[in-house]
């Protein structure tokens, strides 16, 4: 893997000054206490990434770590927020909803669950079971040298924590709404845990969204334990505010023979990135990572995948698709790892991209370390833009020109879109992208 | 009352002259038929007459009912009423032959200032169509010719003219390629939009289909120009005796 320079960045002084005000501010159980000094003092060692990480080599990241950035104290009042509009559409899903960072339980469903599940945010689990807590976190996490992991392990706040029982497969989805409202200039660093145990089946909505009253900046990491047998199916919809940051991470462990799709939307913030790192814990296990990301403007949205592969019988795939416009930058690294010795691996990765105007970047980088010849694999990027000839036959139809476009344009996303798993969430997604590509809301009109 | 008029119709594509002084008059409720060499220029024609990207007119005049047609953008020409039936329809996945069908109907409907047709009034218009055009109505929930053979494409683009109801259709080798079968399909689709004030420019290297679309007038396009005219029986004569006379007459490239 890659190497994060040596020298100590000159931005981490803050995050270590803020870091005192956190550990004055409250009582904790001693063991995570010391899991957040350990993890400043990496970062105090490490620094951020800078250009010279080939994991983050087209990504600026200090319009993010130069602001000042305040944590998260309280919550704004969800009544005043018209938070109902962000959940309408869930159709009976359960939910925690987090505010600024902090939980609002007003606007969390944990009824009615199944005996065994349990679905309660993270600052509870911390107050009635830590121990559970203890045992479960960070397990799964590969912190290597990564900064903003660091950062997130050393100012980790709340979050969702979702245990699955053997066996239990539940039936509706869970919605883990990250709501922020600009009204602070915070810095969150949401916690997620999520534990589907052997034979057991989830889907799990994991949501970002903005309210546009300001600046502020989400560093979060969600962490899935998918059991023997078990069944994890994942859409994270990062729709954080343009001005806003957002850098997220998803490690997914999977034991044998697990099967796990996850897909994720990224269409906000000023300067996006998603990391997804599958790891296997077992054989047999099979996995999909789908991405779309849609950006405009000056923004940047940062998509990385790795895979890898350890153990015989792993199979993956990955597709990802980004739609640029403006003088948006795209960026897709995707690592394929097969390790020596490994058997049976098959693995696949397929990126596009499109550009809607001459200015924008797309910039594609497979990866490929494959150390085992008992392997099949393909991988394929293209940069392209919308068909001449396409659009022509829309438009010879009557379809005016930006009407086409717009329908070109949902067509080159369709496919990952359709991989997005729970039905309610397909559908909001669509939303998103026509206020985001103004493509017309052909997708919700024809559904409905 | 003329339909369409073009008038020393001098075009480019990439840079390169391809139609070189054209004259052509339909009139309105009128069939033509156009032949002609390959690369003599038809289908350029068909596409500056749709107003494709990079098909420049550098000469010339085109009115379509009166007005001026090169000064529309594709999509107006559309809504007034022209319709082409591509020779190489392209497949556009992950757009629905449905959805797309609709779009365009309601489409070219808003233009006229017309109400758009809601999804039960669209399906009666579909099912009526259906019946007309022998089409497989499950290529209407798949993407728009993706996968299609070359006759269930050619077989697309008539359903999507009968739904249009065009006033000035261009089929640019609709025929080519087709069985007897679909041959009659095509031909059924052009005749129930005969009528007074309906046209068609047939563009076909075949005189088969002509025994089924009774043209009004054929004419011969050579070297980017229409260099002979007659009646149905110049297809007949261009079946036996192939363009090569005619291109010694006219002394064409
Ligand atoms: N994009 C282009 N760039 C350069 N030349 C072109 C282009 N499109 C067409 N041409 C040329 O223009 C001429 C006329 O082509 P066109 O397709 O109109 O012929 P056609 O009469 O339809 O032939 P066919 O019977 O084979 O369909 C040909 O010499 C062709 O090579
Ligand atoms: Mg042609």
């Amino acid at each position: 893997m890659t190497e994060t320079t040596i020298n100590p960045q000159p931005t981490v002084a803050p995050y270590l000054a803020l870091f005192e005000s956190l550990a004055a501010a409250g009582e904790e159980p001693a063991w995570i206490a010391a899991r957040r000094r350990s993890a400043i003092a990496r970062l105090g060692e490490l620094g951020f990434p800078t250009s010279r990480d080939e994991a983050w080599k087209y990504t600026r990241i200090a319009p993010i770590v130069e602001a000042a950035w305040e944590l998260p104290e309280w919550a704004p009042n969800p009544e005043q927020l018209d938070l109902e509009r962000f959940v309408a559409w869930e159709d009976g899903a359960w939910r925690l909803a987090f505010v600024d960072g902090v939980f609002v339980p007003e606007f969390s469903r944990v009824d009615d669950l199944p005996e065994g599940t349990l679905l309660a945010p993270r600052s509870e689990l911390l107050a009635e079971e830590p121990q559970l807590l203890e045992e479960l976190e960070g397990r799964h996490v590969e912190y290597a040298a990564d900064g903003f992991k660091l950062l997130n392990a050393a100012f980790a706040g709340d979050g969702a924590f979702l245990r699955v029982p053997r066996g239990q497969r539940l039936e509706r989805p869970v919605h883990l709404l990250f709501v922020h409202s600009g009204q602070q200039p915070v810095m969150t660093s949401p916690r997620n845990l999520i534990e589907i145990e052997d034979g057991g089946a989830a889907t799990v909505v994991e949501r970002y969204v903005g309210l546009g009253a300001g600046r502020y900046f989400v560093n979060s990491q969600t962490e899935v334990y998918v059991g023997r047998n078990a069944d994890f199916v994942h859409d994270r919809i990062q729709r954080d505010d343009d001005t806003a940051f957002h850098i997220g991470n998803l490690e997914l462990h999977l034991d044998r023979d697990a099967r796990c799709s996850s897909t994720a939307i990224s269409v906000g913030a000023l300067i996006g990135r998603h990391e997804v790192r599958q790891v296997q814990g077992g054989p047999g296990t099979t996995c999909r990572l789908n991405g779309l990301f849609v950006v405009d403007g000056d923004r940047v949205s940062d998509n990385v995948v790795v895979v890898d592969h350890s153990q015989d019988q792993g199979h993956s795939e990955q597709l990802y698709k980004g739609i640029l416009d403006d003088r948006a930058l795209g960026i897709f690294n995707g690592s394929i790892i097969a390790e020596e010795g490994t058997r049976g691996t098959e693995a696949h990765q397929t990126n596009k991209n499109l550009l809607l105007s001459d200015t924008a970047v797309a910039e594609t980088r497979p990866q490929l370390e494959i150390y085992t010849d008992e392997i099949a694999c393909s991988h394929g990027a293209t940069v392209g833009q919308l068909d001449g000839e396409q659009l022509f036959y829309l438009r010879s139809r009557g379809i005016a020109a930006d009407q086409a476009r717009a329908m070109l344009t949902h067509a080159f996303a369709a496919d990952v879109i359709d991989r997005v798993g729970s039905a309610a969430t397909r559908r909001r997604i669509e939303d998103h992208l026509a206020e985001r590509v103004a493509w017309g809301r052909v997708a919700i009109t024809e559904e409905s | 009352m003329s339909m369409l008029k073009i008038e020393n119709l001098h075009a480019t594509v990439a840079g390169k002259e391809i139609l070189k002084g054209l004259d052509l008059e339909v009139k309105a409720g009128e069939v033509h038929a156009i032949m002609g060499p390959n690369g003599s220029g038809k289908s350029t024609l068909s596409y500056l007459l749709s107003g494709r990207d990079g098909y420049e007119a550098t000469a010339g005049r085109v009115s379509y009912q009166g007005k001026d047609l090169l000064a529309m953008n594709t999509e107006e020409r559309a809504a007034e009423g022209l319709f082409l039936a591509f020779q190489y329809p392209v497949a556009i996945p992950g757009v629905n032959n449905m959805y797309f069908l609709k779009a365009a109907v309601n489409a070219q409907r808003k233009h006229r200032g017309q109400p758009e047709l809601d999804a039960v009034e669209f399906m009666a218009l579909v099912d009526e169509k259906l019946r007309l055009v022998d089409l497989k109505r499950e290529l209407l929930s798949r993407a728009v010719n993706d996968g299609f053979s070359g006759g269930e494409k050619k077989r697309n683009e008539i359903f999507q003219m009968a739904m249009l109801e065009p006033k000035l259709a261009i089929l640019d080798e609709t025929d080519s390629g087709l069985d007897i079968d679909a041959l009659k399909a095509v031909a059924d689709g052009v005749n129930a939009l005969r009528s007074p004030e309906r046209s068609s420019l047939v563009i076909t290297h075949y005189q088969r289909l002509l025994d089924y679309i009774v043209p009004d007038r054929v004419h011969v396009l050579v070297g980017g120009r229409i260099v002979k005219s007659g009646d149905k029986s110049l297809a007949l004569e261009l079946e036996e005796r192939g363009y090569g006379w005619i291109e010694k007459e006219v002394g064409a490239v």
